[in-house]
């Protein structure tokens, strides 16, 4: 518990740094860092602060947004957030809520980056071993969205994903739907 | 013969308009309630898969599928979950590697005394097929140690053995054989539909899709 306690600790404060310093590819390291972490230890605090990097990461990514008036506006509300002293939990909530309202009001497509971010963690979350349904209720994605995002993927062709032989399933198919 | 389905599989099928495959087997299929709740209920109140919900929903009401509820399946996929939730532990914590929802198929299995389950999804398939394959697969993905309980494999084992796994590639693969596909003898049609499939989530390799055509194309 102290582990993931410190943990935690340490993937918000790198957070913070980057996101300050204006670090996208960190930010998007980080991301993946604190999934991982989150899929073995099941951890939602590990989520969010995923969730988080990557979505500001992805703002970072787009021109028309880092570039905008609006930007520095909404990097400094953000670094507010993320320095005030209160839970770590509602900070991020917030900051999840903040990134949805900048996005739909700059961006330009209908899923929003937040859903987008909560597939892709959810995603490797499901290649790092964890079940689909799992992975979609740890991150909080959906269901539906993750499936397709993850046929889209490399995923089910890394090593050890066969089971058996084709021809034995098959064998064992035919034996049971009628030959 | 009832054969249980998971949901991985049902949205696999109908996104590429195969649902009506299943009617050709002659077989009855089955879901629990909270497979319903994923295939239909929660994505027909999106925008994106509502289209989609509503195509299942229309499968639903033929005799061909139907949806179970029963007391059995929610205590004993509970007993699995937390079967399968203490199999792998890193540094004394257990590693939850599947949902509840997954494991109600296999509690329909056993409520039907059925042998066969229809299921997409890659971890559940491991944990029924082969544990080891399961910790050797996290370990190669996340470079950690992870302990097995073997107490708890062996429980495991006993409980899911003889337990028939069969993906949407399978069933596609026996009605293209069997001529219950429109397409039939189209070339291209086998390996076009398992790549399908593959796209839509369903956890095949590209080596099987290889072994399949090789088999039956």
């Amino acid at each position: 518990m102290e582990d993931i306690k410190k943990m935690i600790d340490k993937y918000f404060a790198e957070l913070i740094v980057d996101f300050e310093n204006d670090r996208e590819m960190e930010l998007r390291e980080l991301s993946n860092n604190s999934m991982e972490s989150a899929a073995i230890r099941q951890d939602k605090r590990m989520v969010d602060i995923s969730t988080v990097a990557y979505a500001l990461a992805k703002l970072m990514s787009k021109p028309h947004l880092f570039k905008s008036d609006q930007w520095n506006r909404f990097k400094a509300h953000i670094l507010q957030e993320l320095k005030a002293k209160k839970s770590m939990e509602e900070t991020l909530k917030r900051i999840i809520e903040d990134v949805n309202s900048f996005d739909i009001d700059l961006g330009n497509y209908v899923r929003d980056i937040i859903e987008k971010a909560r597939i892709k963690q959810a995603s490797r979350a499901y290649a790092l071993g964890i079940s689909l349904k799992q992975a979609s209720e740890l991150t909080g994605a959906n269901f539906s969205s993750l499936l397709d995002y993850v046929g889209a993927t490399k995923i089910h062709d890394r090593p050890f994903t066969k089971s058996k032989s084709i021809v034995d399933r098959y064998k064992a198919t035919k034996k049971a739907l009628g030959e | 013969m009832k054969i249980p389905c998971d949901s991985s599989s049902i949205i696999s099928l109908a996104d590429n308009c195969l649902l009506r495959i299943l009617e050709g087997t002659q077989h009855k299929f089955v879901i629990p309630k909270r497979v319903k709740m994923e295939i239909f209920d929660s994505p027909f109140s999106t925008k994106r898969f509502k289209l989609r919900a509503i195509q299942i929903n229309s499968f639903l009401q033929r005799e061909t599928m139907e949806v179970v509820d029963d007391p059995f399946i929610h205590s004993y996929s509970e007993e699995i979950t937390d079967l399968a939730n203490s199999l792998l532990s890193y540094r004394g914590d257990n590693v939850k590697i599947i949902h509840q929802g997954e494991a109600e198929v296999i509690a329909c299995l056993k409520l039907l005394k059925s042998n066969t389950i229809i299921l997409d999804e890659r971890t559940t398939r491991h944990l029924i097929e082969d544990p080891d394959r399961m910790r050797k697969y996290m370990e190669a993905r996340t470079g950690l140690r992870m302990e097995m309980d073997e107490a708890v494999k062996r429980r495991i084992v006993k409980e899911l053995a003889g337990i028939n796994v069969i993906r949407s590639a399978e069933v596609f693969a026996y009605a293209y054989e069997k001529g219950l596909v429109a397409y039939h003898g189209a070339k291209g049609a086998l390996e076009a539909g398992l790549y399908a499939l593959k796209f839509s989530g369903c956890s095949i390799t590209e080596e099987e899709i290889k072994d399949y055509i090789e088999l039956l194309g």
